[in-house]
């Protein structure tokens, strides 16, 4: 096994904000972020001897984030909640004076809202193939699922977030593929 | 108007901007790992069970769970610095070292107790072996001396004959009491009744000296084998296992016993 010389310490240094900005597209909830990757972390760190030594410890971390927001057990209910200031609407009625800019932002943040309705695995498709930028193979492999699959998975997705109608050709087109 | 795709990465892209503080972050994590170590270490000293880090770590899912356990020497998040130092608390290493400091030079646990007391430490007593440990690193003397007497006798007589922590938690597992410290009074009890105890002084050693259990090396097999987590993943999906890490260790099994698994690594 091949070892790297970049401590832990180094890597969470660099890394950090990074994984964090993930993990927060992620889970939608800026506390489930901070928990996911805190527990992630701490479990890496342990471990990190072995981390280090593969091929790209950043991935590995990672998909680590990944499946620990998969497999996260805590009550959703709860953290599906907006708290006050936390939408970008609330941020961008202090921030921002032009209307175009607040109109996109308040598009965004509708969407955001709409991606809290959507399961955890097809939330992570949207995230590994629109944030993560990547392909429909590579998802599945991080999930455990084959390339079809993660088109479904998709496909539903972009239908509960009334975003078919635009996408449909573009996926129907893959899954006949 | 912006196509689906792009809304939906200005949406993630907008809200990165949510994540949490780094340094604050970086903070809690040095908290959780170091007590993955010492829960690790506890599970090995009262339940004579030996579980990989991975395991321990899979049962911790709710961190606040774990806000007793007080940093050793981390910044507070309110005066944390914007990003990470490269040292700012104390590493799984350091930690170890301090705390192997503090028992070769003959502290216990009950020395740990009266500096807890003097140093009005009321969490993990953990702790209070670190920063003991620490001292002795940088040339201080603690406050009490090594191997100090109790008061009770039957800890004293335990301690007098030479028997340390590990001894306590071999003895507890053999005389399967819930903790080293019961092993302490039990055995400290029978050497003042004129008893032998099963083991001699000083011949247990520490769960860290101990060597990898069936299912360590079963994940070790797993890896060595050139299998990676990605494809722990497919199996767990194969073999219906709880999780990957299961799958690694089932797959570490069948590698040992000789058996091919259904994947290539």
């Amino acid at each position: 096994m091949r070892h790297s010389s970049v401590t832990f310490e180094q890597f969470a240094v660099a890394r950090l904000p990074s994984l964090l900005r993930y993990a927060v597209v992620l889970t939608g909830d800026r506390e489930l972020a901070q928990d996911v990757v805190q527990e992630v972390l701490a479990r890496a760190q342990v471990r990190w001897r072995r981390i280090s030594g593969a091929d790209s410890p950043e991935a590995y971390v990672r998909r680590m984030i990944l499946n620990e927001y998969l497999s996260w057990r805590r009550t959703w209910a709860v953290r599906n909640i907006h708290a006050v200031g936390e939408r970008l609407v609330d941020l961008g009625d202090a921030r921002v004076s032009v209307r175009d800019h607040a109109q996109s932002i308040v598009e965004a943040d509708e969407l955001w809202s709409r991606l809290a309705s959507l399961g955890r695995k097809q939330r992570a498709v949207l995230v590994l193939r629109y944030y993560e930028q990547l392909d429909d193979d590579a998802i599945g492999d991080l999930l455990g699922c084959t390339a079809a699959t993660v088109r479904s998975q998709a496909s539903k997705a972009l239908k509960t977030l009334r975003l078919s109608s635009e996408l449909q050709p573009r996926e129907l087109a893959k899954e006949k593929s | 108007m912006s196509t689906p795709e792009e809304q939906l990465r200005e949406a993630f892209q907008a809200h990165e901007s949510l994540a949490p503080d780094p340094a604050a972050v970086y903070a809690r994590v040095q908290e959780l790992s170091r007590t993955y170590k010492w829960r690790r270490r506890g599970a090995a000293a009262a339940g004579g069970l030996v579980v990989g880090a991975g395991l321990i770590a899979g049962i911790v899912t709710v961190p606040n769970a774990l806000h007793s356990a007080p940093a050793v020497n981390h910044q507070p998040a309110a005066t944390a610095p914007a990003s990470p130092s490269p040292t700012p608390s104390l590493s799984a290493a350091e930690i170890e070292q301090a705390t192997q400091t503090y028992l070769s030079a003959g502290y216990d646990l009950n020395s740990a107790r009266q500096l807890a007391q003097l140093w009005h430490m009321s969490g993990d007593i953990g702790d209070v072996k670190v920063k003991a440990g620490r001292m002795l690193l940088q040339g201080e003397e603690l406050p009490v001396p090594p191997s100090v007497q109790t008061g009770d006798p039957k800890l004293d007589a335990f301690a007098s004959a030479g028997y340390d922590y590990d001894d306590a938690t071999e003895l507890a597992k053999l005389w399967k009491l819930q903790s080293p410290d019961d092993a302490k009074i039990e055995g400290g009890k029978r050497l003042l009744a004129g008893q032998t105890l099963p083991i001699k002084p000083g011949s247990a050693t520490s769960p860290a000296d101990q060597p990898p259990t069936l299912e360590e090396k079963r994940v070790k097999a797993f890896f060595d084998a050139g299998y990676t987590a990605s494809d722990a993943n497919k199996l767990a999906g194969l073999w219906h296992t709880p999780g990957p890490y299961e799958a690694k260790v089932e797959g570490g099994k069948r590698l040992l016993a000789g058996q091919k698994l259904p994947i290539a690594p």
